[in-house]
């Protein structure tokens, strides 16, 4: 009797959801015409669809097949996950913070030239970011933020004209 | 042609413009979040400020470095630069961090470096003829022999032929994200004017192979984020023992990969994968096929050369693109008033011999620069990881939105991150993720041309025989190892089930980008080696 879910048998159930999902959405879409005979919009994805539905039936049998054999897998310690949510948390900020600030400043009548939202965003993240691995001593960390925040403006805004806000 | 190939290069401005590319092209190579194709599409505005031979010398000169520079940080750092090097790190990694990265550099750079020579060498001689026979592959060719390629990295990319069908097909079903290339119509655009232009590569391959290596450290942090990365890089130079042990595998890849170049739609990393199965089947001893083989570092790094020159050959003669790198070499002539066709050899023979001329100076410059300055290009690499890590998030921002100065791409980029993480975390291989994405287009685009063809029946794949022959091998090379696993379980019916290693399937299993290998069943396992045996019981 299966008691627990492993990755195989929920990725396999995802998969097929998934599917099923797409499935939908592709009916939902306008068919395509066909050109000259070729199938239409709607051929490719569906062909994918029932691809991944049968590689999702196959993970999810996988799955069943493992357990049943009586593999046992070792409790997950989430204590390890904190620092990848931490990041995923201050990646996600530093983007949002970014792609926002101008907009947000030019509400308030304040107006950032071209490039220093990036650098200010990116300066504030580097240090905080430096700071949460490790580098305690914040005159180092400081020095390494304003280095690596300079080198980048120069090379990618500077040089390569790329057009940061 | 050879001869005004070389005197197109004795020009000052053409041999700096090209030292130039090449000393960006390995420096961009290297560092992890930017890439060769965003730094041609970056440096284009700048290649059209500069009279036509220095411009289009930079350009050849970033692509051909490039190319080599993925290799370093593939190597050092797990992270391919570009798709092709993606093949490199199988091997070139386990050698780095055995601390034989110099060793494996070295290789990866002679290697390269034989594979961009041989290539042009023979395209020089043979495009008119090679340029013939590609233009009589049609769409069931040119879509059976895309299919062979994306099923073998499938089934080379992990141990699980499953989980590496399955990353394929995700990666294949983001590329429907968009206006449907033959009629327009949206495709899970859900009224995002941004996701009619499709996901765009560069955000996603950026994100797919550079931030799940910044989250898996942070799963460990402490004393390790201290350390640098790659820092034991020893001797460079490869030794005449080396040399010569690579030279048969090379000598096949950069075949391999010129013939593949040729055909639009193939690209660097079909070769050079394939080149690596092909040489690993052709190994009198395979066993250390993905635990650091030079061969596997020469056949991956020869081939992914060798198709520059291939990729040439259909952009100079039929003003195709061989690959997303060449697409925007197109452009670039373009904007240098160039038509790339037939007509190109005999209206313009100068620029032609150019193109070659500075391919040829390219490569011998990589090789000069590589192993005079690679310990240099090197030391941006050893920097302590809690230095390094958060540059990397901050160059893939960069790089994401230096593409088209969108946030929307930056977005994806970390989509992407995050999805490739969740997928290494549970055993799924995400360089097949990369390649439908990369290889989905062509896919599709000829599935449907072939369709047309034929009136809607399938049976035209059946009826060319090229096509017939890799379709075959396609099927081969997905099903055959479960059925041999499946024939050797029921012969031997008192053996151990579920393990053991059938002799056709691959002998070198990796989950190619974290350091750490996920459990069988994806919970928290400890860090351990990149490299998954048959033996440890996964999925077949």
């Amino acid at each position: 009797m299966v008691r627990r879910i492993n990755s195989d048998m929920a990725w396999g159930t995802g998969l097929l959801l998934f599917c099923l999902v797409v499935t939908l959405l592709i009916l939902d879409q306008p068919a395509g015409d066909s050109v000259r005979g070729a199938p239409g919009a709607r051929f490719f994805p569906l062909l994918l669809v029932g691809s991944m539905s049968v590689l999702g039936v196959a993970l999810t049998v996988s799955g069943i097949g493992s357990l049943l054999d009586g593999k046992e897998r070792a409790p997950i310690d989430w204590r390890r996950f904190g620092g990848v949510a931490t990041a995923a948390v201050g990646m996600f900020a530093y983007v949002y913070v970014m792609s926002h600030l101008r907009g947000w400043a030019r509400n308030v009548g304040i107006f950032f030239p071209r490039g220093t939202v990036f650098a200010l965003t990116t300066a504030l993240f580097l240090f905080v970011f430096f700071r949460y691995l490790g580098e305690r001593r914040w005159q180092a960390n400081a020095a390494l933020t304003l280095a690596i925040t300079g080198v980048l403006y120069v090379g990618f805004i500077s040089m390569l004209d790329v057009r940061f806000p | 042609m050879l001869e005004l190939a070389v005197s197109q290069i004795l020009v000052v401005d053409v041999f700096l413009a090209t030292l130039a590319g090449v000393l960006l092209g390995l420096l961009i190579g290297a560092m992890p979040g930017l890439n060769v194709t965003m730094a041609l599409a970056l440096l284009i505005p700048v290649s059209i400020a500069l009279p036509t031979g220095p411009g289009i010398a930079l350009l050849v000169g970033i692509f051909m470095a490039g190319m080599t520079g993925g290799a370093f940080s593939a190597i050092l750092l797990n992270i391919p630069g570009t798709p092709a090097s993606a093949a490199t790190l199988l091997d070139g990694h386990p050698l780095a961090k055995r601390g034989d990265g110099g060793r494996a550099l070295g290789i990866a750079v002679s290697a390269s470096s034989f594979g961009g020579v041989v290539s042009l060498l023979i395209l020089m001689l043979v495009a008119p003829q090679l340029a013939n026979v590609a233009g009589r592959f049609g769409p069931p060719e040119v879509f059976a022999l895309v299919l062979f390629g994306v099923l073998i990295i499938a089934g080379v990319s992990s141990g699980s032929v499953v989980k590496g069908l399955v990353s394929t097909a995700l990666g294949l079903f983001v590329m429907t994200i968009g206006l449907d290339p033959l009629t327009s119509t949206p495709r899970f655009t859900f009224g995002i004017v941004e996701l009619q232009r499709g996901v765009s590569l560069i955000p996603a391959m950026i994100g797919l192979f550079a931030i799940p290596q910044v989250l898996e450290a942070l799963r460990g942090r402490g004393s390790e984020l201290a350390a640098g990365i790659g820092t034991r890089v020893g001797r460079v130079r490869p030794s005449f023992a080396d040399l010569r042990f690579i030279v048969p595998a090379s000598m096949r890849s950069s075949g391999i990969g010129t013939a593949l170049g040729i055909i639009p739609g193939t690209n660097g990393a079909v070769a050079a994968f394939m080149a690596y199965e092909i040489s690993r089947r052709a190994a009198k001893d395979s066993s250390k096929f993905g635990d650091g083989d030079l061969r596997g570092i020469a056949s991956a790094e020869a081939s992914n050369s060798g198709i520059t020159g291939g990729a040439m050959v259909p952009l100079l003669t039929l003003g195709i693109p061989g690959d997303n790198i060449t697409a925007v070499l197109l452009g670039a002539l373009l904007l240098h008033g160039l038509a790339p066709g037939p007509l190109l050899f005999d209206d313009s023979p100068d620029v032609v011999a150019l193109i070659f001329g500075a391919l040829l100076l390219a490569n011998l410059l990589t090789v000069l620069v590589s192993f005079g300055g690679l310990k240099a290009f090197v030391q941006v690499l050893r920097v302590p990881k809690r230095v390094l890590f958060p540059v990397i998030v901050v160059l893939s921002v960069a790089g994401a939105y230096a593409v088209s100065a969108s946030f929307f791409d930056v977005w994806v980029m970390v989509f992407f991150g995050f999805l490739g993480y969740l997928l290494t975390r549970h055993g799924f291989p995400i360089v097949p993720v990369l390649i439908g994405i990369v290889l989905g287009p062509a896919l599709e685009g000829n599935l449907r041309r072939s369709l047309a063809l034929s009136g809607g029946d399938f049976g035209i794949f059946v009826q060319r025989p090229i096509a017939a022959t890799l379709l075959v091998m396609a099927l081969l090379v997905v099903f055959g190892p479960p059925l041999w696993k499946y024939a050797r379980r029921r012969s031997t019916p008192d053996g151990p089930a579920g393990t053991g290693e059938p002799d056709g399937q691959s002998a070198s299993s990796v989950d190619a980008t974290v350091s750490a290998s996920p459990g069988q069943d994806g919970d928290d396992a400890e860090p351990a080696s990149t490299h998954q045996r048959p033996n440890e019981g996964r999925d077949g």
